[in-house]
């Protein structure tokens, strides 16, 4: 393959500024896939900080986790299910924080509060500094660490909403932001002194929380154990994690979204590189005749094409990959951004496969000319 | 002009001679020794042939019932105008294409019975091309534009390197060596051309309008050079042309006028 290899290598104008065009699409389709990421993860952080293999819903709400409401009491029926380990409640809030006593507008930030049982599944997964609210104890919380950037520090005292229930600040996880906001881990009792400021109506006879989160044997169906939880408690919804993160609102859209543009992108990309390959083929028609006609087999001039595919698309793609790294690391930690190298690996095995099609394509091409046209050409 | 006409005089590298016979036992030119080991052995011989293109009401004749035979260290012309058949036949000859009917061995094997993949191998391994614009890799120097030839045979590299040493020198071509076409006068790219058709040892060399692109002093000395080295190496040389005063350089002269050819 010394031939393709000479060919970009002393014809570099034409195969840099192709693999330079190949580098960028790369670059988008990269930073568009992170970005994607980076919202997913935002959005679901604390679901998946809840580390528990399935979520218990008031049946009829849509696994709505805002409109779900569960009775803490039926976290030991649930328990009596055949294959769960173990159950605990979780509860949820949605507002706004502030680290003073006073509500001072400005200075308020988006914050929700998961309240849990220590000790059982709900309680979060991730914990990067300090430590975990203990069971019984009030007033403490642990808080997701992307308030750092707002000044939050261990020790700091934050406010949720209206209420005036100081709650001190005892440890940081990461990842685990809910619809991109940073999550409040407090433990149940704490959680409902807040339902009873903010959201009095909730309020019941027995306490209740939102969802309960079910952990099964090692080994047990999830999908089995979460059929008999609900023949076991009436009117719930037994779901996955997985299910109930699909179900949150505007996940699947904005997926779907991202994936729609980075297709675009890829059809861009196919279409330059085959058009490269079509183009540089159609003008070295008359030297392929040539090199065919002194013996040069199809086989290996097609070769020659594809292996000059493969040189552009590796270099384009990890080229790509490493920019897409520093533009990540200058980014401001409140862009969503967040690198998936399972996905990352995706795309350079697509961008590969658009490469070796796009050289594919002008196989046919190269079979087409004859050698008999490298006689008599032009002067005859 | 003038230089690189007199520059591939000199270019053959090889005691002056216009005789065959002497240019055969020249101890400088070792392949041309082996070669005429056996003087005068029947190198092309194409009997018969015929070349119709299409069928039924729409056939055309391209060639019909052409006879050429060629001995070794023989330089004939082909000579037709346009459309006389002469190309196809060089084609036929060459093993690009098939014809018809008829027969054509070239050093005892039967060319028409060839797959494409054998007619692929016997073109690099037998057959020296020199087309009309020199038609070497833009990208490639003098002495990779020759190696490829040998690449397409299967040459290991160490031979072939060394004859495309070789080659160079007998051309003189060596201080262009890695020079790429671009950076070469008309006649220093004939003259890898005609390098590249030497690589792979052939037994015979097609040569199509060499001149077509050159003017009369430099074409005049390409097939001067052409004439040498093909008499000097014993090969057997056929050349298209419609250039009657480059006839003189050959040793016969065949005339092809509407796919017969005559005399």
């Amino acid at each position: 393959m010394g031939l393709a290899w000479k060919e970009m290598l002393r014809r570099r104008g034409r195969f840099l500024s192709v693999g330079i065009a190949l580098l960028l699409i790369n670059l988008l389709v990269l930073f568009l896939v992170s970005q994607l990421t980076g919202l997913d993860e935002g959005q679901t952080g604390a679901i998946r900080a809840l580390d528990s293999d399935l979520l218990t819903f008031d049946a009829g709400v849509d696994q709505s986790l805002f409109r779900s409401s569960i009775p803490v009491s039926d976290v030991q029926e649930a328990e009596a299910v055949e294959g769960v380990a173990a159950v605990g409640p979780v509860g949820i809030l949605f507002g706004t924080g502030r680290t003073e006593a006073e509500v001072v507008p400005d200075e308020l930030f988006d914050m929700s509060v998961f309240g849990y049982e220590p000790g059982s599944p709900g309680e979060p997964a991730g914990l990067v500094e300090g430590r975990l609210p203990r069971a019984g104890e009030t007033g403490v919380g642990t808080i997701d660490e992307t308030v750092k950037s707002d000044g939050v520090e261990i020790g700091d005292t934050v406010y949720f909403a209206e209420s005036d229930r100081p709650i001190e600040i005892v440890g940081f996880v990461d990842d685990s932001t809910f619809q991109l906001q940073p999550t409040l881990w407090v433990e149940l009792g704490t959680w409902q002194e807040l339902l009873a400021v903010v959201r009095p109506e909730r309020v019941g006879s027995e306490p209740t929380a939102n969802v309960l989160a079910v952990d099964v044997d090692p080994g047990a169906d999830p999908s089995e154990v979460a059929r008999e939880v609900d023949s076991s408690l009436p009117g719930t919804e037994t779901v996955t994690v997985d299910d109930a993160i699909a179900a949150l609102p505007g996940l699947s859209e904005q997926r779907q979204t991202f994936f729609t543009i980075i297709g675009m992108t890829y059809l861009a990309a196919a279409i330059v590189v085959t058009l490269f390959f079509a183009l540089i083929t159609l003008e070295k028609a008359e030297q392929i005749g040539i090199l065919k006609a002194i013996g040069a087999r199809t086989r290996s001039l097609a070769g020659s094409v594809l292996v000059q595919g493969l040189l552009l698309a590796i270099p384009a793609f990890l080229g790509a990959a490493a920019v897409t790294v520093l533009i990540g690391a200058t980014l401001p930690p409140e862009l969503p951004f967040a690198i998936d190298t399972g996905a990352w690996l995706t795309v350079g095995i697509v961008t590969v496969s658009v490469a070796v099609i796009g050289a594919l394509l002008s196989f046919r091409r190269i079979s087409r000319i004859d050698p008999a046209n490298a006689i008599g050409g032009t002067g005859d | 002009m003038t230089d690189q006409a007199s520059d591939l005089q000199e270019a053959g590298g090889q005691p002056e001679s216009q005789d065959n016979e002497t240019a055969a036992t020249e101890p400088g030119v070792p392949e041309a020794a082996e070669k005429s080991g056996v003087s005068g052995k029947e190198v092309v011989l194409a009997r018969d042939v015929s070349k119709v293109y299409g069928s039924g009401h729409a056939a055309t004749t391209a060639l019909r019932d052409a006879s050429v035979h060629l001995h070794e260290g023989e330089f004939m012309a082909l000579l037709g105008p346009s459309g006389s058949g002469k190309t196809t036949l060089l084609s036929i000859l060459g093993a690009l294409l098939t014809p018809t009917s008829g027969e054509v061995t070239v050093s005892g094997t039967d060319i028409t019975e060839l797959t494409s993949k054998e007619q692929s191998r016997f073109r690099a391994n037998r057959i020296g091309f020199v087309f009309q614009n020199f038609n070497l890799v833009p990208f490639l120097t003098a002495t990779e534009n020759m190696l490829i030839a040998a690449q397409f045979a299967s040459v290991p590299k160490r031979q072939a390197q060394d004859r495309a040493d070789r080659l160079l020198e007998e051309l003189g071509l060596s201080e262009l060596r890695n020079q790429i076409p671009s950076q070469l006068s008309g006649g220093e790219r004939q003259r890898v051309a005609i390098g590249r058709a030497l690589m792979n040892d052939p037994d015979a060399i097609l040569v199509d309008e060499p001149t077509a692109n050159l003017d009369t002093k430099l074409g005049t000395a390409v097939v001067e050079l052409l004439a040498r080295e093909i008499k000097g190496r014993g090969k057997a040389g056929i050349m298209v042309t419609h250039d009657v005063r480059m006839v003189e350089f050959t040793d016969r002269t065949v005339e092809i006028l509407d796919g017969v050819v005559c005399c």
